[in-house]
């Protein structure tokens, strides 16, 4: 096969004897049959995370294959068809990623660099939210969906976000009160367009 | 790249380790003993960070390490960079002799993510080196890189260190020596020579 990036569901809680680790490709879920390298980006501590790896085609089929996982063509300069459009607007929308603006116009290299952009975010956010509070949360607690505005978040999230957009370098005027997340994420991972992602094998 | 602290551990046996470093927080130590690093604790796992120096946010930790013979997946001996003074939060190396697995785990307050894995065979006394340049990170035995670079965003800064993860099957754990943390400026530079023992003349010059 080709180096290839799958979005996966994140599997353990965290613990030593349990740790999170990206579905199928580690751990007792794994589906490797020949330890290929991997590398991973979660999606901060969102239950999911974006794999990559130049696996067997046998591998790649097996992980491929699952409902649970989206796998991402090996072309990533190639423009999405509509088909693509409506599945990777669907799925990311349902894991809490806003995708309204995904069209046929866009590369899935365009498409992944925003997105990935918004794990870059999450995950500098989860470590900015435990140094304030001493334990680890996600974003989308419950209640909390992409139509939440800034402005309603508890005062400790509402800090950690604006903490992190200045440790990221990242524009802070989206923060308004009445933003929602959707389109906070949205202006983070417009400001990432223009940057590189290292996933294992892969580099988008 | 430039050096900005060393420790060879040759002094009297200490635990933890004397000097400048300290245990993470809620971490097992790392003592002294016959003038290498050691984990103390064979079921937990062990890390401390080097605080002797100012470290900027690009760094890198290496040691010539030893041990690591378990088998387990994700168990074995290596290093940590970011090491935070927030309790259990770095990015570390580990890597597995019994097994030859290395993965590159964060932990943030604890909780522990591994984010790449590859298969890498090494040999006591190897040279162990994890880099953090930005929000990439890699991975290099006696120089040589570990498969290809990551990105992770998530710890921005700290200090580097020495990490095991859990039980080792080795009688006597993992070790490290000749410690080196650094940056990636343009100071004194790292020093990746070995010097050649002495050799005795029989006839003076």
């Amino acid at each position: 096969m080709a180096p290839r990036l799958y979005v996966v569901p994140v599997v353990g809680v965290g613990t030593k004897t349990d740790p999170r680790v990206p579905k199928y490709f580690t751990g007792a879920t794994s589906l490797l049959t020949s330890q290929e390298e991997w590398g991973a980006m979660d999606y901060g501590f969102e239950p999911w995370m974006c794999a990559g790896a130049d696996l067997s085609t046998a591998d790649d089929g097996a992980i491929a294959a699952r409902p649970d996982v989206f796998a991402i063509p090996t072309n990533l300069d190639a423009t999405l068809t509509n088909p693509q459009v409506n599945q990777a607007t669907n799925k990311l929308e349902a894991i809490n990623i806003p995708a309204d603006w995904i069209t046929n116009q866009l590369t899935w290299r365009q498409v992944l660099r925003k997105v990935l952009g918004m794990f870059a975010y999450l995950q500098r956010y989860g470590v900015v939210y435990s140094d304030a509070t001493g334990s680890v949360a996600g974003l989308f607690t419950t209640g909390v969906t992409l139509a939440t505005t800034y402005g309603s978040l508890p005062a400790v999230v509402e800090s950690a976000m604006q903490t992190t957009m200045v440790s990221l370098g990242l524009a802070t005027n989206l923060l308004l009160p009445a933003s929602t997340l959707r389109v906070v994420l949205n202006g983070v991972g417009d400001q990432s367009s223009a940057t590189s992602f290292f996933l294992g094998p892969v580099t988008v | 790249m430039s050096i900005l602290a060393t420790d060879n551990f040759n002094r009297a046996n200490a635990n933890p380790i004397d000097g400048a470093w300290a245990t993470i927080t809620s971490e097992q130590p790392i003592c002294i003993s016959s003038n290498v690093a050691r984990e103390t604790s064979l079921g937990a796992d062990c890390a401390s960070r080097n605080t002797g120096a100012t470290y900027p946010n690009d760094q890198y930790a290496q040691a010539k390490c030893s041990g690591g013979n378990n088998s387990s997946a994700d168990e074995g001996v290596g290093m940590l960079v970011r090491g935070a003074s927030a309790a259990r939060t770095y990015y570390r190396l580990i890597m597995s002799q019994g097994s030859t697995n290395a993965y590159l785990s964060k932990k943030v307050s604890g909780t522990y993510t591994n984010i790449w894995g590859r298969v890498k065979a090494w040999a006591d006394g190897n040279t162990i080196r994890l880099e953090a340049q930005g929000t990439t990170l890699r991975g290099f035995v006696n120089g040589s890189q570990i498969g290809a670079d990551q990105t992770d965003s998530a710890i921005a800064s700290g200090n580097p260190g020495l990490a095991t993860s859990s039980s080792l099957s080795g009688a006597t754990g993992a070790t490290w020596d000749d410690f080196e943390g650094g940056d990636f400026g343009t100071g004194v530079p790292a020093l990746t020579m070995t010097l050649a023992e002495p050799v005795l003349m029989d006839t003076p010059f």
